[in-house]
């Protein structure tokens, strides 16, 4: 595996090195270093063609290539204009997956030429024929139309090529207005961004071919957060910027989440947060801003609908789903209440999963995952449906892949991953007409959500602010507080649901599998009211 | 037999980081090259059936341009043809004339790194076929019993060589392996789990973990609800080790010594570094030669990890600061642990069934569910109990118990410690966590607070 020093001291050349190390090293660096690899993104269709003909040939029935290119940059800004950490990145992928006598196998790497493509491909099927274990049960793809044609998320900007000095002025000058306006109670104010564009390509020996540019902006750790200290600097509270990221689109959602419009209130909500003290526990009406109903609606409707979590190949990593079985289930469980109506698409503008097409070749749709209360589908790729057959029968539907089957990268497979979701509004108005009649309760701004394994048992966290509701109005701050739950108790507490014109589409983030992936979406809630719910208090002193 | 996991040689990061320095040419800059590259070998499956699994690799490379003025940026590519290269040495460069932060310069003479092997042989030579023949005797196994296994096997040989325009280079080649299995029975209704991870395959014994996770969810039919409250628990390693996580993570100086919970005192204080923070039988280290919890003894700049020793006898003694602050703490480098987090934690030489004999009443905890942060001031942290719950009563395991939430802190529970158990390395592999390498051992916490019951299973 190693050379020994004194063998390669022996060559002089950079050139001779190479094809020594080529020649005597199996390492898969010798892949990289061929001269003839030419320009690789020209020639994505004949690379394609190849790799399926291989497979085909080496006894696959079924096979798909993608190739991934995603180049990344990202800039930690912080007060008047301190710059750390710059970041650029470039990272390309390619993988195929076949199927062999009804067997996945898959293998990926990351250079895109002839004999890695085929290497890839003949290894693939290798692996498939490896993990037949003979035991009867076959993976059965439902039928796709066959596509071709290309995509790119539709952007003003390409945030690639701005410059990263105009990016730091844009965000100095929102800071600007936190540091006038918090004075000496400011302890930080810092932003962290980044911008993506992908390219992705799929085709499959069904004679798909797929191009796609996508283009996302998104928060670094910490996302922009101003915080602020007491006089005597015993204690800390901050407050961050609504978190509409990550969201698909160009340089121009920079603008779109107006930063510097912001400031004022994250400063005015962190000083209030100064004074926040731990409340009152027991049961409460309570409302939610859009962005705590959003974290609800991920962690208890986004995921346990996720059809392999319902049919349990997720159980050995992140769990299963309490949404199960599903003949238990589809068109008869009533997760919430009548006003309660969700659905799943990839199309929603500026959507953090808005696609072309999924990672499987497929024209995303739109589907209703709850309607009315009543859960009627799952999420769906192209692996599993045909197990709901009987069902989307019984209701004159077709058996179809959603477009929900996605991969992080080339690098890993294909899994079920929460497209955008949407929670249809009511006609509650605003936040503030939502507190009307509420004698005592608690208001959660900007919570986050934690299930269990089945998504089943949870509680809030994180909050931004909490404050409690008196007569109809909110009041003192309170500090941590939580909102306990179990999820079909919650979902039929609903009272009020917020008008359309409260709705935000809130950038989100989960994540599943072995190998671990991760997956963005763009929930849009509205402001939400519960009854009778369970709050505790989390504070500890050590 | 098909070709093992290709390990990136010394000599091959060597030339990719010559070719890169070369491209470099502006004067009183420096560079800083990490190669780093992983080959994974997968197979997992789940319902008794193999699910799209198998291998990849991937190579990175980090440039890391200083310039004169102190200042540096930073690009990354695994694309390492000259142009790609060339671009990513201008990117570098172009980042670093926009920071306004500077750092110090990249060590100039390379200094002693620990030795370590990590490296395991049979741990390359487990290809899908050899991974196949392990798993599907499970799967079969537990269709014969009407049980479910779900389960994950994985290799992965890293490579990471360093070396900057100082000539200081450092290589290591290691790998990891992983095991876990689920076993649910076909109702759904109970669910079992056991796994393992180590650098070194010979050290995962596939039999005995498959043979505890089905224990675990034969033994888990029929669970009864009990009252959440506080209650002597005995955590298994695998829930210590989610638990102590956090600890290390947030041991951090700087952060500390500005005031902050919860290594910190008062608005302009010492840390509490000298205080007795943990039980007194509770020591925790990283140290890249523990034969159970080794790892890469640099990091990607090429400053060295040395043994840290965060605690010892309960004693906070150690808190990690950067090579920037080390004058600051009357140092000459840094004193930093790995990401993700690698450590032992001492315990004593009991039995976990010594421990259940040793409790009038009280649980017993197989893992969580990744936990969450919900409070940094206290460490307090919540999350779920999954694949194996029991209630202890009398000195004996009397029946298994429905789930339930906890919220709690490590530094309250680790400081209310009943009996400690031998240490064993857990697998300590989540997306939340990362892939840690922990020893931990069983540890019998007094009052560890649940606070709800959940019927998930």
């Amino acid at each position: 595996m190693t050379q020994t020093r004194r063998a390669f001291l022996h060559t002089t050349s950079r050139a001779a090195a190479a094809v020594a190390i080529h020649q005597r090293v199996p390492g898969f660096v010798s892949r990289y270093l061929d001269p003839r690899s030419g320009d690789p993104d020209a020639a994505l269709p004949a690379l394609a063609a190849k790799a399926l003909d291989a497979a085909r040939a080496a006894g696959a029935a079924y096979a798909d290539i993608r190739f991934s290119l995603a180049q990344r940059q990202g800039v930690h800004i912080r007060g008047a204009g301190i710059v750390a950490a710059p970041f650029s990145m470039v990272e390309a992928a390619v993988g195929v997956r076949v199927l062999v006598d009804g067997v996945w196998g898959f293998v990926a790497g990351v250079v895109w030429s002839d004999d890695e493509v085929v290497r890839l491909a003949r290894s693939a099927v290798a692996q498939a024929k490896a993990v037949d274990w003979g035991l009867g049960t076959r993976v059965d793809l439902t039928p796709a139309p066959v596509v071709n044609g290309r995509w790119t998320t539709p952007i003003q900007r390409d945030p690639l090529e701005v410059s990263t000095e105009e990016i730091i002025a844009h965000v100095t000058d929102a800071h600007q207005v936190a540091i006038t306006t918090a004075g000496s109670a400011l302890q930080d104010v810092s932003t962290s961004i980044g911008a993506q564009r992908a390219d992705k390509t799929f085709a499959s020996t069904e004679g798909s071919f797929t191009q796609q540019r996508q283009y996302m902006m998104f928060w670094g750790g910490g996302g922009s957060v101003v915080s602020v200290h007491s006089a005597d600097r015993t204690s800390a509270a901050a407050a961050s910027a609504l978190d509409i990221w990550p969201m698909s689109g160009g340089y121009e959602l920079l603008g779109a989440a107006k930063l510097k419009e912001q400031m004022p209130a994250m400063v005015d909500q962190a000083k209030r947060g100064l004074n926040a003290k731990p409340g009152d526990v027991g049961r409460f009406d309570v409302v939610l801003d859009a962005r705590s109903t959003a974290s609800l609606l991920a962690m208890t409707v986004g995921r346990p609908t996720q059809l392999d979590r319902v049919l349990g190949t997720e159980a050995n990593a992140t769990g299963t789903s309490f949404l199960a079985p599903p003949e238990a289930i589809l068109g008869t469980f009533h997760l919430g209440t009548p006003a309660l109506t969700i659905t799943g698409d990839r199309t929603t503008p500026r959507g953090a999963a808005t696609v072309g097409w999924d990672d499987e070749g497929v024209a995303p749709e739109a589907f209703t995952l709850v309607d009315h209360g009543v859960v009627t589908d799952y999420q769906t790729g192209r692996e599993q449906p045909a197990e709901l057959a009987r069902y989307y029968r019984s209701h004159q539907r077709p058996t179809r892949s959603h477009g929900c089957g996605t991969a992080d990268s080339a690098r890993h497979v294909v899994m079920n991953h929460t497209p955008n979701l949407t929670m249809h509004p009511g006609s509650g108005g605003t936040l503030e007409s939502l507190l009307h009649g509420i004698v005592d309760g608690y208001a959660f701004l900007g919570a986050s959500v934690t299930v269990d394994q089945q998504s089943l048992n949870g509680q809030s966290l994180g909050a931004e602010a909490t404050y409690r509701i008196r007569n109809g109005k909110l009041a003192e701050p309170a500090s941590h507080m939580s909102l306990l739950f179990r999820t079909p108790e919650l979902w039929h507490a609903v009272q009020g649901v917020g008008s359309a014109a409260g709705a935000v589409g809130v950038g989100s983030f989960d994540f599943k599998g072995q190998p671990n992936q991760g997956n963005i979406f763009t929930v849009t809630a509205v402001p939400t009211r519960l009854t009778n719910m369970r709050v505790a208090n989390l504070g500890r002193k050590l | 037999m098909a070709d093992p996991l290709p390990v990136t040689s010394r000599e091959e990061c060597e030339l990719i980081a010559k070719r890169a320095m070369a491209m470099l040419d502006t004067p009183d800059a420096s560079v800083n090259v990490s190669v780093y590259s992983d080959s994974v070998g997968t197979l997992r499956w789940a319902r008794n059936q193999p699910l799209a699994s198998g291998d990849s690799t991937n190579l990175m490379v980090q440039l890391n341009v200083r310039l004169a003025t102190g200042h540096s940026g930073l690009a990354l590519t695994n694309r390492i043809d000259e142009a790609s290269l060339r671009t990513a040495v201008q990117n570098a460069r172009d980042q670093a004339a926009i920071a306004t932060v500077a750092v110090p310069s990249f060590p100039r003479q390379a200094p002693a790194y620990a030795r370590v092997q990590m490296l395991s042989e049979p741990a390359l030579r487990l290809d899908m076929p050899a991974r196949s023949a392990l798993a599907r005797p499970m799967a079969l196994v537990c269709r014969g019993r009407s049980l479910v296994s779900s389960g994950f096997l994985s290799v992965t040989a890293h490579s990471l060589f360093v070396t900057n325009s100082f000539g200081v280079s450092a290589y290591n080649a290691s790998t990891r392996c992983e095991y876990s299995v689920t076993v649910r029975d076909a109702a759904g209704s109970a669910s079992g789990w056991a796994g393992h991870s180590h650098d070194d395959w010979t050290k995962i014994d596939v039999a005995a973990i498959n043979e505890r996770a089905i224990q675990k969810c034969v033994d888990s039919a029929h669970p009864v609800a009990i009252e959440p409250g506080r209650y002597t628990t005995i955590l298994e390693p695998e829930a210590v080790g989610q638990l102590m996580y956090f600890v290390i993570r947030a041991a951090q100086r700087r952060d500390a010594e500005e005031g902050n919970p919860p290594f910190g005192q008062t608005p302009s204080g010492p840390s509490k570094i000298g205080m007795r923070m943990l039980d007194a039988r509770i020591s925790v280290t990283s140290d890249p030669t523990d034969p159970d919890a080794q790892y890469t003894p640099f990091n990607w700049n090429g400053t060295r990890y040395r043994r840290v020793p965060w605690f010892e006898k309960g004693v906070l003694t150690s808190l990690a600061y950067g090579p920037q602050d080390a004058e600051k703490y009357g140092d000459n480098e840094g004193l930093e642990g790995p990401l993700p987090p690698a450590f032992r934690m001492t315990g004593g030489t009991a039995s976990i069934a010594d421990m259940i004999k040793a409790t009038s009443r009280g649980v017993l905890v197989t893992h969580f569910t990744p936990p969450v942060e919900t409070d940094g001031l206290s460490l307090s942290v919540t999350g779920n109990t999954r694949d194996g719950l029991w209630l202890i009563e009398n000195g004996a395991i009397s029946k298994p118990i429905k789930n339930l939430r906890f919220n709690d802190s490590p530094l309250f529970a680790f400081n209310n410690v009943e009996h400690l158990g031998e240490p064993v390395r857990v697998y300590g592999s989540s997306a939340e966590q990362g892939a840690c390498s922990i020893v931990a051992p069983p540890v019998t916490v007094l009052d560890f607070n649940f606070t709800s019951l959940s019927d998930a299973v």
